[in-house]
């Protein structure tokens, strides 16, 4: 099969290999028909994720077709079609019977080393570097799923793969951002980051019964998305953020915070150098310009939620301002299979529809330079959807003078 | 005020005692060689570039270690004494089903790391293959000290064997009723020379990591019905330096699993989505 393997920092090759074939007894084979590239992907692209190993398959967001089971999997069957969140988990461990999905005790190969960096070892993730477990991703026409009665979610409606593709992890992410926010009917929130996780978010926490929210980002097509959500935007390239934010609630700040950008957040001024230098050197994994502001800039006693992703070591964060100010925080990897149910339905029900985010529809050997765009932010690039048995659609430059202009 | 107590002691009957081993003078040679420390530096320097790898940190702390104390003391001090180790999961099993599990001495091969047989040879003895780094064996027989049912086994080795061993298993119910606190107490005489040089090849599996992971493993198979790995998946081609982390960080998935099928079949019909 084609796949897309990780060969190094900024170095993706899609390579041709050996199909994936049943290892474990609960596991099953699925053709995929639809993947993805998401925003945590970009954290691997840019080398900022330790214990990656050349040769890789990468990729956790996508979709297909059963093609095969092991002895051991009872519900799921040949030809199913399903959506497989990013997480995997055994459902039977203290952690998964907490719903706790994303803490899974039993999934991950290398717990060992996870337990050596964190003291202790989260579930396994598709594609997504050793210490979360070394599996193989679903940039590619097949992948192996464990635990297949456990994750994948079997869906039995005739809606297209991109109205229901991301529920394999941001709109599930997204939701879970909100409800870690702890959002209470007519409250304020700020979200930083207005990529597909943020913009989930942003639309969840009106769900949760925000009565404001306000996006924070740069880019006007990914402002313009927030607005669709219903969302009030701030640009922080022409603002300053705190000040802004401060101003915006009536000097009161936000109810709750959430931090939607990560590890890798652009930043400005003396702090953003510093943080750059630093991950450049490979002193720190992290660059937190975001989650000190979203400290700064919560109300006292207001809740800061973390989806964005941090890898490891961070520092200059404000603790004394989040203890005086008696904040909470809430974080981590998304439970995936709480949300996969009722957010299906709320797809089913025309509800949302989150193909809204989707930018450009590539084929396989696109991806590597799929990669630099969604990076970037080019040509309006806000989330890139993958049909891995197309090789190419030609549609991720648009063919007027900045392709040239933009290939250097 | 309750000391909470962490150490467990072998019951006599089990304990090894000092003298059975007797500590080779090549070990201590080993400890002095210079490959050693350029195995160290090379370890720290994997760890700066944050390939990150608990072989890695071994070694590094081993390097500390050994710069702290004299390296003919350390290892010396270390030849001589017996290695304990323990290690505690906490299981989400009733107790008795575990118990059955572990008794089960003929399945041990499916959790523990590198135990290629074990077969019963008596009512409480039993006979045990593992393999070793680079394509020995070393075989071992086994007694039962201790059958508690739903408790505690202890076992030692007994007869010749260059490795004597000794452990115990004990199962105790969590608070609260939440699973079943599984803890295993080992006990090793590591001779030098030619085992202690084979034992180098493991890196990344000291006898506690050994303990550690073959407990873990067995959590998972009771718990999840299998032991996850990813050996045998496809990948695209690995680096010279990808194949130099690997062997730092052990990247070797016990369990020569056997797939339940060849390849896919791609016969299968497709129900095409639009
Ligand atoms: N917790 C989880 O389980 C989980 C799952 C998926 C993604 N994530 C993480 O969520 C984060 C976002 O993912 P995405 O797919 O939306 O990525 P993305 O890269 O498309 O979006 C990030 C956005 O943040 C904006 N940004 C950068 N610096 C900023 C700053 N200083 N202030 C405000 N905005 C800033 C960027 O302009 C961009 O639009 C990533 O860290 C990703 O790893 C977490
Ligand atoms: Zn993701
Ligand atoms: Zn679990």
């Amino acid at each position: 099969m084609k796949a897309l393997c990780w060969m190094g920092k900024e170095k993706l090759e899609v390579q041709t290999v050996d199909d994936p074939r049943i290892l474990n007894p609960q596991d099953a084979i699925i053709r995929i028909t639809r993947t993805a590239i998401c925003g945590s992907d970009l954290h691997l692209y840019d080398g900022v994720i330790p214990t990656m190993q050349s040769g890789d398959i990468i990729g956790h967001e996508f979709m297909g077709i059963v093609e095969e089971v092991g002895p051991e999997v009872k519900k799921v069957k040949r030809g199913d079609r399903v959506v497989v969140p990013f997480t995997i988990a055994c459902g039977n461990c203290f952690f998964c019977q907490s719903t706790l999905w994303s803490l899974c005790d039993n999934t991950n190969p290398n717990a060992a080393t996870a337990e050596a960096l964190y003291g202790y070892s989260g579930s396994a993730l598709y594609g997504y570097s050793h210490i979360y477990g070394g599996y193989a991703g679903g940039q590619a026409q097949y992948a192996r799923v464990p635990f297949a009665d456990v994750g994948p979610l079997v869906v039995n409606n005739d809606l297209p793969d991109d109205k229901l593709l991301f529920l394999t992890d941001i709109f599930p992410t997204g939701y879970m951002g909100a409800q870690d926010a702890d959002i209470q009917e007519g409250d304020t929130v700020a979200v930083w980051g207005a990529g597909p996780v943020g913009i989930f978010a942003a639309a969840s926490a009106f769900m949760f019964g925000a009565k404001r929210v306000i996006v924070i980002d740069r880019f006007p097509e990914r402002l313009e998305l927030a607005k669709k959500v219903g969302a009030e935007t701030l640009d922080y390239a022409k603002n300053d953020v705190l000040k802004s934010l401060r101003e915006l609630t009536g000097g009161r700040g936000p109810d709750a915070a959430i931090d939607a950008v990560g590890m890798e957040a652009h930043g400005s001024g003396p702090g953003g150098l510093y943080d750059r230098a630093k991950q450049t050197l490979g002193l720190s994994f992290d660059r937190p310009t975001v989650l000190r502001q979203a400290i700064l800039a919560v109300r006292k006693g207001g809740t800061v939620s973390i989806p964005g992703v941090y890898g490891g070591l961070i520092d200059k964060i404000p603790f004394g301002a989040a203890f005086g100010k008696g904040i909470v925080m809430k974080m981590g990897q998304t439970h995936m299979m709480r949300y996969l149910q009722p957010l299906l339905e709320r797809i089913e029900k025309g509800e949302i529809d989150p193909s809204f985010i989707i930018s450009h529809r590539i084929g396989i050997e696109e991806i590597p330079e799929a990669f630099r765009v969604f990076r970037d932010k080019k040509y309006g690039c806000t989330k890139v959807v993958i049909d891995p048995w197309t090789d190419r659609t030609g549609a991720l430059v648009p063919r007027d003078g900045t392709a040239t202009q933009q290939a250097a | 005020m309750i000391q909470a107590e962490i150490e467990t002691q072998l019951d006599a009957r089990t304990r090894l005692s000092v003298g059975q081993g007797e500590p080779q003078s090549t070990t201590e040679k080993a400890a002095r060689s210079p490959w050693l420390y350029a195995a160290a530096l090379a370890a720290v320097y994997l760890f700066r570039r944050q390939i990150f790898s608990p072989g890695g940190l071994m070694f590094a702390t081993g390097f500390y270690a050994a710069k702290k104390v004299k390296t003919g003391q350390l290892f010396g001090a270390a030849m001589q004494g017996v290695v304990r180790e323990q290690a505690t999961f906490t299981i989400n099993k009733p107790a008795g089903e575990l118990y059955d599990l572990w008794r089960d001495l003929e399945g041990a091969p499916r959790y523990m790391e590198s135990i290629q047989s074990v077969k019963l040879t008596g009512g409480t003895t039993s006979h045990w293959v593992m393999d070793l780094p680079g394509g020995g064996t070393l075989e071992w027989d086994s007694e039962l000290t201790a059958q508690e049912p739903g408790r505690r086994l202890a076992w030692r080795s007994i007869g010749e064997t260059p490795v004597p061993s000794a452990g115990q298993v004990a199962f105790e119910p969590a608070a609260s009723g939440r699973g079943t606190v599984v803890r295993v107490d080992q006990e090793f005489l590591l001779p030098g020379g030619k085992l202690a040089a084979t034992m180098g090849g493991l890196f990344s599996r000291t006898p506690g990591g050994f303990t550690r992971e073959n407990l873990r493993h067995f959590k998972q198979l009771a718990e999840a019905g299998e032991i996850p790995t990813t050996k045998g998946q496809p990948h695209g081609p690995r680096s010279a330096t990808t194949k130099v982390t690997q062997a730092f960080t052990g990247d070797r998935e016990q369990q020569n699993i056997e797939p339940q099928t060849g390849t896919i079949d791609h016969d299968i019909e497709r129900q095409e989505v639009a």
